[in-house]
């Protein structure tokens, strides 16, 4: 058994590595985790306003109206979630510049300009009082800027910044500038023809769109890429089959959250911020496959939702080694951390412990599921960070339902269950570590 | 003084076990600056700086191999033993630290 369990891990290693290192999803993900502080801050003033601010649901709804300061918490969202994709733009360019060992700040410049250059110059608005609607042009739709067009935005970052990048290191394609201007001039002349042919082609290739098919790229893209991809992520088999595979990489050793990143986590995080938009906007919530909701419900203190394990240990195990390590292990586990676990059991490369560890947290993410999917739970609709201990980040990233908390103290109590017998299993294991 | 990265997934659990190495250096008087990064973090670093030794959580073991692509030869790359990195034990990872910078590995 740990024969066949160390050959997987040899031969998956070069994969994963491989993957990790793949550019432009790394650049995806880093430019994902360089714009977290800013939705952190938007869900705080969304759950400001809705849970204690709002007049109906607030908990001081009832006592004075306070929804006249709801404008606070409506401005920052505007400048933060409202524009997510073109923040995307932005960082994910930059960080795929930076990789190639370019200049970041104007290749981001540029996939914000192509972005912009892809999104309808034309937007169709019924005026309050009236039947008809009307075109308007110059203004940008937030349908467009933010949550709703990640994917595009990802896209037009990643296209825009390979053609302009691909152009620019083209020697012919240089200005060159007498020795007697001063370089930082020169380099920005560099770039003008570059950025000429890259914007000239994108722009004809939306108008090729327009004129052909009645509709832009970015339409084309959402029903071709974006609807299909978040379906598969979404779903709860999707999302399931991608516990497995995490865990299954966990318990032999590799960072699976780490390795799966780039594929889950746009779709997941385009989901909560789809949720914190609807609730914004008092509409209907859309999405139960979250990035917190996957946090909360199926990672309880951290990857194999070992707080169970723990718990389990602290209650089961007759050996001295599982019990140090856990007392040791359990502080880093009430945030989500269990690296020490993980390797101080260990847990991985360890046959007996796999198991649970692979079937936890995808019994807990179905049981959560379907508690959502009844309606026995609200959706998530708060962005919290996935150090946010166990019951708490239930609380919190579904502004603030008790019930919620309740259900993650349930999948708290059957991830023990699970564990329990794996564990006494292991009692009966000599120990072959030392 | 040696300069050495450590370098994990978000340099969460490694700031932890780095911490204590800090601590375990003063009381023997090594004179050692240790920093706990994100592996993004560690690349850019890595790819700027020169350290004595740039050291990877157990996690991120499979990227050992584009990091020292990375390093290109100007410092050694190496893994956190997994048992050291589970149990915290910072003296046995600065007596592994300490053989490495100063020449004595096996």
């Amino acid at each position: 058994m740990n024969r066949i369990a160390n050959k997987l891990a040899e031969w998956l290693m070069p994969v994963a590595n491989k993957f990790s290192n793949q550019r432009h999803l790394s650049s995806v993900k880093e430019g994902f985790i360089t714009i977290i502080p800013l939705v952190i801050v938007a869900s705080f003033f969304i759950l400001i306003n809705n849970v204690i601010l709002d007049p109906e649901d607030g908990i001081l709804g009832g006592v004075v109206d306070l929804s006249y300061y709801k404008e606070i918490g409506d401005l920052i969202n505007n400048g933060t979630l409202g524009i997510l994709s073109i923040l995307i733009a932005f960082t994910v360019a930059y960080k795929l510049a930076v990789s190639y060992n370019e200049d970041g700040v104007i290749s981001g410049a540029m996939a914000v300009a192509v972005l912009i250059t892809m999104l309808p110059n034309v937007i169709q608005i019924t005026p309050e009082g009236s039947e008809e609607a009307v075109n308007v042009t110059g203004v940008f739709s937030q349908d467009d800027t933010s949550a709703t067009g990640l994917i595009f935005a990802i896209i037009a970052a990643l296209l825009g910044t390979e053609v302009f990048l691909r152009l620019k290191s083209k020697k012919k394609l240089q200005i060159k500038m007498p020795d007697s201007v001063p370089p930082a001039v020169g380099k920005s002349f560099s770039a003008l023809i570059p950025a000429f042919l890259t914007l000239t082609f994108f722009a004809i290739l939306v108008f090729l769109s327009n004129a052909l098919f009645g509709f832009g790229l970015q339409e084309l893209v959402s029903k071709l890429i974006q609807a299909p991809l978040d379906f598969a992520i979404q779903s709860e088999i999707g999302i399931s089959v991608i516990m497995f595979v995490q865990n299954l990489l966990w318990s032999l050793g590799i960072h699976g959250t780490f390795v799966l990143g780039p594929i889950k986590d746009p779709s997941l995080y385009g989901a909560i911020q789809e949720n914190i938009n609807a609730l914004q906007a008092g509409a209907d919530i859309p999405n139960i496959v979250t990035k917190p909701f996957v946090d909360s419900f199926a990672m309880l203190g951290g990857g194999g939702f070992t707080l169970g394990l723990m718990i389990a240990i602290l209650i089961a195990s007759r050996r001295k080694d599982y019990r140090e390590v856990t007392k040791f292990a359990f502080i880093p586990g009430l945030f989500n951390i269990n690296e020490p676990l993980m390797f101080g059991l260990p847990v991985i490369l360890n046959p007996i412990l796999a198991i649970p560890l692979i079937i936890v947290p995808i019994v807990n993410l179905n049981i959560a599921y379907l508690a959502t999917s009844l309606g026995l739970i609200s959706k998530t609709v708060a962005f919290i960070p996935w150090t946010t201990p166990p019951v708490l980040s239930a609380f919190l990233s579904t502004a603030g339902d008790w019930r919620a908390a309740v259900l993650s103290i349930i999948l708290i109590g059957i991830s023990v269950i699970i564990y329990l017998p794996f564990v006494m299993a292991a009692n009966k294991m000599t120990n072959i570590e030392h | 003084m040696y300069y050495v990265l450590v370098a994990c997934s978000a340099g969460m659990s490694t700031s932890m076990l780095v911490q204590k190495i800090e601590n375990e250096a003063v009381e023997k008087q090594i004179d050692l600056s240790i920093q706990a990064v994100s592996m993004n973090e560690g690349k850019t670093l890595a790819r700027k700086n020169n350290y004595d030794l740039l050291l990877l959580g157990p996690q991120v073991a499979f990227m050992k191999e584009s990091m020292v692509e990375v390093a290109a030869g100007r410092f050694p790359v190496r893994v956190i033993k997994q048992k050291d990195y589970g149990m915290m034990r910072a003296d046995n990872v600065l007596e592994d630290i300490l053989e490495v910078v100063e020449g004595n590995e096996e």
